[in-house]
């Protein structure tokens, strides 16, 4: 007499349907729903249209992947998804030059003045999320992409090399230019705004 | 930069440590060594103390959660049905 775990065993994987292969996406989907934002918003220099544009076709062709096979359940979803979208950016948004403008990010007036000296690095704690991101904006295309993707998001450098398909030397490198330019940036902003002597 | 403000100006040879340092993926001997270099030079500290702090306050971009409008989620999923219907999988 054949047990129940010997019926299982021997029942044929069922294929999920069509409708529940699109449920199981839309969960994957609104599960990483910020971080794909977030990225796209990076991308886009703040243009939050034109962020949700991106993410919006990175679903469609992650759903595209998906039905085929694309991505395995259980493997790393959301460096999947991040893959998709930098491609979309880097191939088709940049190339049309969709990213120029809307530099609507209000800077200024957000800073507590003082009279006090204070170590530069103790400032940035005090610099709003508009003025930080505004810095991120004035970098080079490819140093802004590696901090959204490492030191805002925090995945490592193996999935931003995949992701940006470039050696993990080239990540390090970039992340290091990055980092400078945005401390000496906010330093002068801070230093404008009268917080740095 | 004028004279006062600290930069991110590490020893030559610590450059790629001292990032590292500062985001915590050191281990063993390599922490140990940059750690110990790190204590004795105050060029190779501050430049620490510089990028730990930026690297906290750039952290801190990722407490945002945005969220797409239901309209784009309908988009969406409007888009997935008729993927569905023109080119279904085999």
């Amino acid at each position: 007499m054949e047990s129940i775990l010997t019926l299982a065993w021997n029942e044929p994987k069922r294929e999920p349907s069509l409708a529940e292969k699109r449920q199981r996406f839309g969960e994957i989907a609104r599960q990483h729903q910020s971080t794909l934002l977030r990225v796209a918003r990076g991308y886009a220099k703040g243009n939050d249209a034109l962020a949700q544009d991106l993410v919006q076709d990175a679903l469609v062709n992650g759903y595209k992947s998906y039905l085929d096979n694309g991505f395995q359940d259980g493997t790393n979803a959301k460096a999947w998804l991040v893959r998709i979208l930098t491609n979309l950016f880097l191939n088709d948004y940049r190339r049309r030059k969709k990213w120029d403008a809307n530099q609507d990010i209000e800077e200024g007036a957000d800073i507590p003045a003082s009279t006090s000296y204070e170590p530069d690095h103790a400032i940035l704690e005090q610099i709003l999320d508009g003025p930080i991101e505004a810095a991120l904006n004035r970098l080079p295309d490819h140093q802004r992409m590696c901090v959204t993707l490492v030191d805002i998001e925090g995945l490592d450098y193996a999935d931003a090399a995949t992701i940006l398909d470039c050696p993990v030397g080239t990540i390090r490198s970039r992340l290091a230019r990055a980092r400078t330019a945005l401390y000496e940036d906010l330093v002068e902003y801070g230093r404008a705004k009268g917080v740095v002597q | 930069m004028n004279a006062t403000a600290p930069a991110i100006n590490p020893c030559w040879q610590m450059r790629r440590l001292v990032h590292r340092l500062a985001e915590g993926s050191l281990a063993g001997i390599l922490l140990k060594y940059t750690t110990y270099h790190v204590k004795h030079c105050t060029r190779c500290r501050q430049a620490v103390e510089i990028l730990r702090a930026t690297l906290a306050r750039l952290k801190r971009l990722k407490e945002k959660a945005p969220e797409l409008p239901e309209d784009r989620w309908a988009s969406i999923e409007a888009a997935w049905m008729e993927h569905e219907q023109t080119d279904p999988p085999e």
